[in-house]
């Protein structure tokens, strides 16, 4: 009963597919963290990190090789290629590995990696439903993104709080109740209040969030999906001057 | 009172296979617990003699009061509907079809094709259709009322409800404010026999995987009001529950049990149906799939869990991933309610859902009807005896006759199941009615039956909106004292 042999020719085609791919040229470090990576095995990617170091490579070009790699992961998420689970171990053990053995390595001043943005995220408060708020955030990482991950049943101020502190382009809020998607609106007014408004884009998402819902709580975004949201986070910033 | 027809002939499970399933979520309660953010479930725990960390909330319960629970638990519930003619029984794999599920975020206009958020008149009507709809046993919802104060949507949801059908409800009043508004509206039906005769069953969920909420606290309430508990658990296969159907099985039961156990530990004897389902996460897309093969397999194994601990249950069918009621929804419907039916799953709810449970649609709830009424047929089988081996009557006809002008015939002609909605014409006639197919059909039927199908009680419809109005008045002045601590009344 378990045995999910029709699953088995999408990895195939990965494989494949991911072997063949070699229109771009490819370091050997890119080379080694990938195939580190896509053994989805946390284990094998602080292996090969840990040699990657001993070899001399400096930490910023290992976690450069990673979010590249990550990207590719997640592109091919995209065409059905690989699965949620590959892509969400994929992108915690990346997390995992960076902010353990890398990130400590960085001298003063060095960014953590070229990021494409920083992004607070949460599931609003009243409601604990954090699974699809984790996926966003692990896909956000996995596309570049620097994302801070306040957890579950978030209080308007936290939010607020975490826009003081760290400064991020854009505040993600999750709701998965229909009694809970007011907080979103909560959220918003309390950062007009505070005039943080106008520093960050504001995403909302969340089964029963729509489109309109968005725009008539005035949020910048709104995404369908994981997949749609890291497009729509990026298309924010792009707007977003300088 | 309404006996529907019984399944269970189809059986995954053997009885060790079942035993295994129950140690592991007895361990699982044992050794990993429940997470509680409500203290009072924690403290009621805690004083029933379970083991419970007050820092973090977690509640460990032993194998004894568990066993204990299941003790107290009857084999038998009945919810009765504002009219008790309609009553159901569940006991003993009798099946009964239940319209839609909790709210969906969208309704498919019938009139439009086009999706919208759904409005209390959008609930009213789903309803109205239910209550219409012959093989619809049970009555949940297809829409929600997205356009009245979220801190009251439930209670106009309810509204609708009662005012609407006189058919068996059953739905979610989470929390406690939304489950005593509830109780008070089964009192302005029931009266004093609201105990007795429950004419809705309250559809209760925890947080999954193994976590308890506030919300939950309307647990022991409708416990100590004998109102049924319909417990509807789903844990997702690799992302909230282990990726294998045993493990998700024994999480999902785990869940049960601890609901069962703070509901007969509360007032013993209080009803609880069974609800011990799994479905698989869609690794490409990230939705729930209703329509899976595995989701189905739930409903088998948690009809071998029921049939272990001798409870009703509550499954599901007639829901699709489908967004339309087109071909792929016809056959992911007819899959799932012919299993659970088969299965023998007491409430089989859902019907009507597309979009994952995303999408509510009045035609697919006319599709629906009519499966379920072939479902049922199927379900009934047939009689062997010497009446209807007809040997007298073959041999009267003789070689070469007919049976159509045989009084054996006319006699067990209405064994036959006839189809309301789907064609069974020629070709030929089917051209002249105007080629339609089945969802233009549905379509027709919904516009006749909400133009004259009415419920009407004008005392009972006034007792209910009395009863919300009041309910908006105390959510007002709470909302004034804001800024005063909410204190949680103790349960």
């Amino acid at each position: 009963m378990e045995t999910y042999k029709s699953y088995q020719p999408y990895r195939k085609v990965f494989k494949l597919t991911y072997l063949k791919t070699k229109k771009v040229k490819l370091s050997e470090l890119i080379k080694t963290i990938r195939k580190a990576l896509m053994t989805f095995e946390p284990e094998k990617l602080i292996e090969v990190v840990k040699k990657s170091l001993k070899e001399g490579h400096n930490p910023l070009e290992i976690i450069d090789a990673i979010s590249v790699v990550l990207g590719e992961i997640g592109d091919k998420f995209e065409k059905g290629e690989l699965f949620l689970v590959h892509l969400v171990m994929a992108g915690e053990t990346a997390k995992k590995t960076i902010s353990k053995h890398l990130a400590p390595l960085l001298k003063a001043g060095e960014t953590k990696r070229k990021e494409a943005g920083r992004v607070v995220i949460g599931t609003v408060a009243g409601d604990i439903h954090d699974l699809g708020k984790s996926i966003v955030a692990s896909m956000l990482f996995s596309a570049g993104f620097d994302v801070i991950d306040l957890g579950k049943d978030v209080p308007v101020e936290d939010f607020v709080k975490a826009v003081e502190e760290y400064n991020p382009d854009i505040v993600g809020m999750s709701a998965l109740l229909s009694t809970s998607i007011p907080m979103q609106r909560e959220v918003i007014k309390a950062l007009e209040e505070h005039n943080l408004r106008d520093r960050v884009k504001v995403m909302v998402g969340g089964a029963p969030v729509t489109a309109e819902w968005a725009e008539e709580i005035g949020a910048d975004g709104y995404a369908e999906d994981a997949v749609e949201a890291v497009k729509v986070a990026k298309k924010l910033l792009r707007g977003k001057s300088g | 009172m309404k006996f529907d027809p019984k399944g269970g002939q189809l059986k995954f499970l053997s009885k060790e296979d079942v035993e295994k399933i129950h140690q592991t979520s007895l361990g699982i309660l044992e050794k990993i617990g429940m997470k509680s953010s409500s203290d009072a479930i924690a403290r009621f725990f805690a004083r029933a003699g379970a083991n419970v960390d007050k820092k973090t909330g977690l509640i460990k319960i032993p194998e004894h009061l568990i066993k204990e629970a299941l003790r107290k638990a009857p084999s038998k519930v009945t919810i009765y509907g504002r009219d008790s003619e309609k009553a159901i029984i569940l006991e003993n794999k009798q099946i009964f079809f239940g319209l839609g599920g909790t709210p969906t975020p969208y309704i498919l206009d019938y009139k439009t094709g086009e999706w919208r958020r759904p409005t209390k008149r959008d609930m009213v009507n789903a309803t109205r259709l239910g209550d219409a709809l012959s093989e619809m046993d049970f009555i949940m919802t297809i829409a929600g009322a997205f356009d009245v104060p979220y801190e009251l949507e439930y209670i106009h949801e309810w509204e609708a409800l009662l005012s609407n059908t006189v058919k068996p409800i059953v739905y979610p009043a989470p929390g406690l404010f939304s489950v005593d508004k509830v109780i008070q509206m089964g009192k302005a039906i029931k009266g004093e026999e609201l105990k007795r005769e429950p004419p809705f069953g309250v559809y209760v969920e925890v947080p999954t995987p193994l976590m308890f909420h506030t919300a939950n606290e309307n647990i022991p309430r409708l416990a100590e009001n004998h109102i049924p508990i319909v417990v509807g658990q789903m844990p997702q296969l690799g992302a909230t529950a282990p990726m294998t159907i045993a493990g998700a099985a024994a999480v999902s039961n785990a869940e049960n049990l601890a609901i069962l156990t703070l509901a007969e530990l509360t007032s013993s004897g209080a009803p609880f149906v069974l609800g011990s389902l799994c479905g698989p996460l869609d690794m490409r897309t990230t939705r729930l799939s209703y329509g899976a093969p595995e989701f189905t397999i739930g409903n088998v194994v948690n009809a071998g869990l029921a049939e272990f601990y001798d409870l009703p249950t509550f499954g599901f069918g007639g829901c699709s991933d489908s967004k339309l009621p087109d071909a792929q929804a016809g056959a992911e419907v007819m899959m799932n309610s012919l299993t659970s039916a088969f299965s023998g799953i007491n409430l089989i709810h859902d019907c009507g859902y597309l979009a994952s449970g995303s999408i509510g649609s009045m035609e697919m709830s006319v599709i629906c009807n009519e499966v379920a009424g072939m479902v049922k047929r199927i379900i009934k089988g047939f009689k062997v005896d010497e009446e209807t081996l007809a040997f007298d009557v073959i041999n009267e006809v003789g070689p070469g006759g007919h049976f159509l002008s045989h009084p054996h015939t006319l006699k067990h002609v209405s064994t036959l199941y006839l189809a309301e909605l789907f064609s069974k014409e020629s070709e030929v006639k089917w051209a002249k009615l105007g080629k339609q197919d089945v969802r233009a059909k549905a379509r027709e039927k919904v516009a006749e039956i909400l133009s004259k199908h009415i419920v009407k009680d004008k005392t009972l419809n006034e007792k209910l909106k009395e009863i919300v109005k009041k309910a908006e008045q105390e959510i007002k002045q709470k909302e004034k004292q804001a800024s005063a601590l909410e204190v949680r009344p103790e349960i």
